[in-house]
């Protein structure tokens, strides 16, 4: 088509040959005359006329001022690159012959485009321009050359044909008149969606404005800005099978360097783009390590983004496809794999699945298509594209085991195997009972570490037990979670006191808004700072158990620090690639649902542990005979287990009715993912739905919750009050029965200070009682509600804790007890 | 590891049990009759190390203590193909060799004269552990080692280990049938007192139960020892999973048990499994079905219960534990629940919040079922007084006649007075008394409702 183009600016070759000896004549006595009278034209034989404006409209056409076509005083010749870009006006003398001045003024504008065709290859030729305009410009400049070819050929034919007149000469430069008129108005479209682009820019250019100058061209004149422009027209004036050749021309040129560009992203996924002309964006400064350390880091999303303003709107259905298929091959070739050149008998082996999947898309923009790349492009994008996301997939799948990675991890964090957990928990209690600030992590490590390389634990076998890592938290779990609830919910800065540092404040549960925010509000939330498990409501709990239980081990209600067990947290290296997919995010997440489970474990084993107390010990095992004394030990039996089996119920929900079930949901869909962001969207889907699940992400149900096992662990610390009474009660019994005789049968004797120390030990047991029964009957009610809107999974829950209907039917009566 | 347990297996029946016991446990952790780790039992993400421990050449060796007092089972233990199995080291065998002759008082005063020896071993064992969790005594109450020397460990070992749990897999006799040991009420009332006072948790097999799952579950109209004894080793092996096969939750005894048991007299806890299938009783039919719901249903079902018991109006389930085997879907068991709620197939306590607790746990991968999930349900029922009542009753009928009680008169413990017994009977007693007050909405006051 090139050809064609080309040959449209040579006149027709019959009309050059012959009389030349004429034309040179004429010259001769024309360029005589022009001498003697140069100022008016009008004065001149007609024929004299129509060679001498021949003569100028030659000078003209190369934008030449000539001496009777002259520049008009609108369009002064200025160095003015705006204006020069518009192209020069010429007028013709006025007292020109009136037909030879028609023509000629259809002939003017031909000079007109040239030298705003001109003025726009000169500024667009600039390096800042980028490639493509290179490219562009490169092309318009070769069309040019033609038209230069052709004003020669026009004069040499003038010089040498007597017959060439101006007729001849319009008839020479009409199809020309066309393309360049064609031309020219493209560069008027450029030029003008340069400008508009820079005026509206102009506002945040002033902030910038001493950086800005060098740099001022707006994406939309540059790369996928131009070829946008260039694929508009096409589709726009393909009627005219001229203006389209032309087009397609200029687009098959101008193309070229981005379709390289395009080609080194989707094969190779690099960006060699200087002038930032590419669909693709790079930010060099997010970088991949951050992905380990930074919460917020947002390397996937953020390393790579398409600039949406200047994808030229042919490539617009492909764009993810080519955002993906470099984006893949960037984090493979970051992994240090060699990416293989496509192989050519690959390429015939998808050419037809890929046409024909893509067909529709193919059609609509099937003559632009054709401009860039031979046609080519679509099946090489598809054809990568697939390439990219299945190597890359089986990298994350096979090469770097991401399903074993995590099953690890879930070994780690959720504890599916906790055999070695219990074992580190007991050989780190004494650590643990430390306040975090004093806890010695080298010495937990390698606790830890001892567990998992002991042969005889499960855990041995993992081959990435190394990676496990202890840390502490400077945060307790229930504060971390309300905070986090917090800032999604209410998008609200936070109390800055303690807060500060903390990296999870712009962590993003979804959440619904208002409703929590009124909560949080309604409840001591300002306490926030004491820390602990659950410190900002410890305080409630304890003061409303203050009356008699003071001096217990945790109840002091005053500032207490988080002690190791509260604050211990694991952490998980992970390397690039995975990283990915277990960011600092997801680990974060990770983190916060093996707290909770670590939480109720260590209540779990308290509990446990007050259960031996109560069976082993010697005091509470033998009989005191006393009625009063049994029973208050049974009470205090009887809501032991009560807790035992609330938290225990917690946990199988925990792990048998979330994790579980949600992990073999996740493992389910990695079996049959196609993408790689399939598979960011469905971990990230399973952590979000654990965390819901597990109803951390609802600030009330996390209150309720935080307080029930509060409760317990009061429960727990008080024991050894409790042993203590019950040995002073049998003791001060033992001193009433060698009063009145030492007869142990005699059990309904009681002195009235006995009766009294049994009446004030049930107060104080009733309290402990009235209290959690309490907040189980306000967690179940709340269950019952929430299930309708958060989710339906929380009825599993109330059907565990509640399973013989004890709570819901003896609404008030029978489990308080006096 | 931690938390180890250390089997002690004291009498006939015992032996014989923890024989089954240790032969299922190899065949599921893929051990082999030397002790030797089969060369396919690598990776079966198991523990071994709660019931076994390593010598020096790689052998596991069970912690075990076998302890009888006449050499008849030992020795046909010694002769079977599971003879190197154990560390000889561990094996007790009283040297006159001549038995209890099924008088507890025998066992008892027997025991307590070699006691040295026995609990020279039993330290060794406790020693051996990193932090050892507790015992487990295999026994029945009716002979005369089991009952008698098993009664004696108890009071022991609470006194040596007072921190450690003891729990017993304790056999009862079939009150129904005559049987060849005449004194089994005596035996059987004195045993109970130190179960009831001495251990933590008793596993009560029924052998009234056992044979009547033979012939009507299995077919099998006049089962053998070693049949029934292989439905207890079924029950066994199912109880420990999931201390062998780490999960989620419950990785140690305490965190079973504690909450199966809420007051420390009442743990007498009874078992139901299904289904049995030829895989672990020869000649077993075939069970056509096994989901979880199925499962959870026949656990509760009255003729899967390895007791027999007569269930009154006010029975009550005070806690129950079923443990899963195999290839069970977590939401399986909410739907089961549910629905066994709804059927009201199950009975609780009025006194307090109780409830199904549904472990799920692996099934070895060593070892072939035609089913796909099996299950084990521990519970705490107050109906188990039918089965003390009727060793009651029949003791009572024995002791108004003050039939046979020559033999106990002759050892120190009897020789002045029955008092013994009448201390065991009422404490047997007082245990009824207390299950039945767990039958009540009062229990939490249980103590002073009896005054």
């Amino acid at each position: 088509m090139t050809e064609k183009t080309r040959t449209s600016f040579k006149p027709s070759s019959s009309s050059s040959t012959g009389g030349r000896s004429n034309n040179i004549d004429k010259r001769i006595s024309y360029s005589s005359a022009a001498i003697k009278d140069l100022t008016n034209i009008g004065s001149l034989s007609l024929q004299l006329q129509e060679y001498a404006i021949i003569e100028d409209l030659l000078f003209v056409m190369m934008g030449i001022e000539g001496k009777y076509i002259y520049v008009s005083r609108s369009s002064n010749m200025s160095s003015d690159k705006e204006n020069r870009i518009k192209g020069v006006e010429y007028v013709v003398d006025k007292s020109l012959d009136i037909s030879l001045k028609e023509l000629t003024e259809r002939i003017i504008p031909l000079a007109t485009y040239y030298t705003s065709i001109d003025a726009f290859i000169e500024m667009y030729s600039a390096f800042e321009y980028g490639f493509v305009n290179h490219a562009l410009c490169a092309a318009i400049k070769g069309l040019l050359k033609e038209y230069l070819i052709l004003i020669t050929q026009l004069e040499h034919q003038f010089r040498t044909s007597p017959s060439f007149t101006l007729q001849k000469f319009w008839f020479h430069v009409h199809p020309t008149l066309h393309t360049m008129s064609n031309i020219h108005s493209l560069v008027m479209e450029i030029h003008e969606v340069g400008q508009e682009a820079l005026e509206s820019e102009d506002d945040e250019m002033l902030i910038l404005e001493e950086f800005a100058k060098k740099s001022a061209i707006p994406e939309q004149v540059k790369g996928g800005g131009i070829l946008g422009i260039l694929a508009e027209r096409l589709t726009t004036m393909s009627g005219d099978p001229g203006t389209k050749k032309l087009y397609i021309y200029l687009l098959s040129k101008a193309s070229q360097p981005y379709v390289s560009m395009l080609h080194t992203w989707i094969h190779h996924g690099e960006i060699q783009d200087p002038y930032e002309e590419f669909m693709i964006q790079e930010r060099k400064n997010v970088r991949k390590e951050n992905l380990k350390e930074d919460f917020n880091d947002s390397y996937w999303e953020q390393r790579y983004t398409p600039r949406e303003g200047t994808i030229p709107p042919f490539l617009t259905p492909f764009k993810n496809k080519i955002l993906l298929a470099g984006k893949y091959l960037n984090v493979i070739r970051e992994c240090g794999i060699p990416i293989e050149e496509p192989k050519k008998e690959n390429d015939d082996e998808n050419n037809e699945k890929s046409t024909s999947v893509d067909k529709t898309d193919v059609n609509v923009n099937s003559d632009v298509l054709l401009a860039m790349d031979g046609g080519k492009l679509v099946e090489s994008i598809e054809i990568a594209y697939k390439r990219a996301n299945r190597t890359l997939l089986d990298q994350l799948l096979k090469g770097q085991q991401l399903l074993a990675r995590l099953r690890s991890i879930k070994r780690y964090f959720f504890l599916d195997q906790s055999d070695f957990f219990t074992h580190f928990l007991d050989l780190a209690s004494t650590e643990l009972k430390k306040p975090s600030s004093q806890v010695s992590l080298t010495k937990l490590q390698s606790l830890l570490d001892l567990v998992l390389r002991n042969p005889s634990s499960v855990a041995y076998a993992d081959p990435f037990k190394e990676d496990v890592k202890v840390e502490m938290s400077s945060v307790g779990l229930v504060d971390q979670l309300l905070r986090i609830i917090n800032v999604a919910g209410m998008a609200e800065p936070l109390p800055t006191s303690t807060f500060s540092r903390g990296p999870r404040e712009t962590f993003n549960i979804r959440k619904e808004s208002g409703r929590i925010g009124e909560e949080i509000d309604g409840d001591g939330y300002e306490d926030a700072d004491r820390l602990g498990y659950a410190p900002s409501l410890a305080g409630s709990v304890a003061s409303s158990l203050a009356g008699s239980i003071t001096g217990s081990s945790n109840s002091g209600g005053g500032k207490q620090a988080l002690t190791g067990i509260e604050a211990l947290s694991l952490d998980y290296t992970v390397t690039f690639p995975l990283s990915l997919v277990i960011s600092r995010k997801a680990l974060t997440k990770y983190q916060l649902l093996f707290r909770h489970i670590l939480y109720l474990k260590h209540v779990e084993q308290i509990l446990c542990s007050i259960w031996t107390e109560h069976f082993k010990s010697y005091h509470w095992r033998e009989s005191s005979g006393h009625l009063g004394i049994e029973a208050w030990k049974n009470r205090l039996y009887v809501l032991r287990q009560r807790m035992l089996v609330f938290i225990q119920q917690f946990a199988y929900y925990v792990t048998n009715e979330v994790l579980e079930p949600q992990w073999r949901t996740l493992e389910a869909n990695f079996a049959k993912v196609s993408t790689v962001d399939q598979v960011l969207e469905y971990h990230t889907d399973f952590l979000d739905t654990c965390l819901k699940e597990c109803m951390l992400t609802n600030a009330k149900l996390l209150r309720i919750y935080s307080k029930l096992v509060y409760v317990c662990v009061l429960f727990a610390n008080y024991t050894d009050k409790f042993t203590k009474s019950l040995i002073s009660l049998k003791n001060q019994l033992a001193g009433i029965n060698s009063n009145t005789g030492g007869n142990n049968n005699t059990s309904t004797v009681s002195s009235p200070s006995l009766q009294t120390t049994i009446e004030q030990q049930e107060r104080t047991l009733s309290k402990f009682e009235d209290n959690f029964v309490y907040h189980v009957r306000l967690l179940i009610d709340a269950l019952n509600f929430y299930s309708a809107t958060e989710t339906v999974q929380f009825l599993c829950l109330v059907v565990r804790l509640d399973y013989n209907q004890h709570y819901s039917q003896n609404s008030v009566g029978s489990a308080k007890i006096h | 590891m931690p938390r180890e347990l250390i089997t002690i297996q004291t009498g006939q029946c015992g032996n014989q049990i923890g024989m089954e016991f240790w032969g299922q446990l190899c065949a599921e952790h893929g051990i082999s009759q030397d002790g030797i780790l089969e060369d396919f039992a690598t990776e079966g993400g198991d523990r071994k190390d709660v019931f076994f421990y390593q010598a020096d050449d790689e052998h596991y060796i069970p912690r075990a203590l076998l302890l009888d007092l006449e050499p008849r089972v030992i020795n046909n233990i010694l002769a079977s193909k599971y003879a190197n199995l154990y560390n000889p080291e561990n094996i007790f065998l009283s040297k006159d060799g001549g038995g209890a002759g099924n008088i507890w008082a025998y066992g008892f005063s027997q025991a307590e004269k070699v006691c040295e020896d026995i609990f020279e071993m039993i330290d060794r064992e406790a020693d051996g552990s990193d932090s050892l969790e507790g015992f487990m005594l295999l026994h029945s109450i009716a002979g005369g080692t089991g009952s008698g020397m098993g009664s004696f460990l108890l009071e022991r070992l609470n006194e040596r280990y007072p921190k450690k749990l003891i729990q017993t897999y304790s056999v009862f006799p079939n009150n129904e049938e005559v049987s060849d040991v005449v004194v089994q009420p005596y035996n059987s009332i004195l045993t109970l007192k130190r179960l009831t006072e001495n251990a933590d948790c008793v596993i009560v097999l029924d052998n009234a139960a056992l044979t009547r799952i033979a012939s009507d579950r299995l077919h099998i109209q006049n089962p053998t020892f070693a049949q029934t004894n292989q439905l207890v080793s079924t029950v066994m092996s199912a109880s420990t999973t999931m201390l062998r096969y780490p999960g989620y939750m419950n990785n140690d005894l305490v965190g079973m048990i504690a909450s199966l048991i809420p007051t420390p007299k009442c743990h007498y806890l009874m078992t139901a499994y299904t289904p049995f299938t030829s895989d672990q009783v020869e000649k077993a039919k075939s069970v056509r079905k096994t989901t979880v719901l199925d499962v959870m249903r026949r656990l509760l079902q009255p003729k899967n219960k390895m007791v027999s018991t007569n269930p009154s109006k006010k029975s009550c389930y005070i806690s129950v534990l079923n443990i899963i085997q195999g290839e069970a879907d977590p939401t399986d068991v909410h739907k089961s629940l549910l629905r066994i709620r709804e059927r009201r197939l199950a009975q609780f306590i009025p006194w307090g919040p109780a409830s199904i607790q549904v472990a799920l746990t692996k099934k070895s991968p060593y070892v072939q079922t035609s089913h796909r999930v099996s299950g084990l349900m521990l519970a705490n029922h107050t109906s188990i007084t039918s089965l003390l009542k009727r060793t009651c009753d029949h003791y009572d009928r024995f002791r108004k006649r003050g039939a046979f009680l020559e033999q106990y008169k002759k050892e120190d413990m009897f020789a002045d007075s029955l008092e013994e017994f009448d201390i065991a009977r009422e404490s047997v007693q007082n245990l009824m008394k207390e299950y039945e007050a767990c039958e009540s909405p009062d229990y939490i006051n249980y103590g002073i409702n009896k005054s």
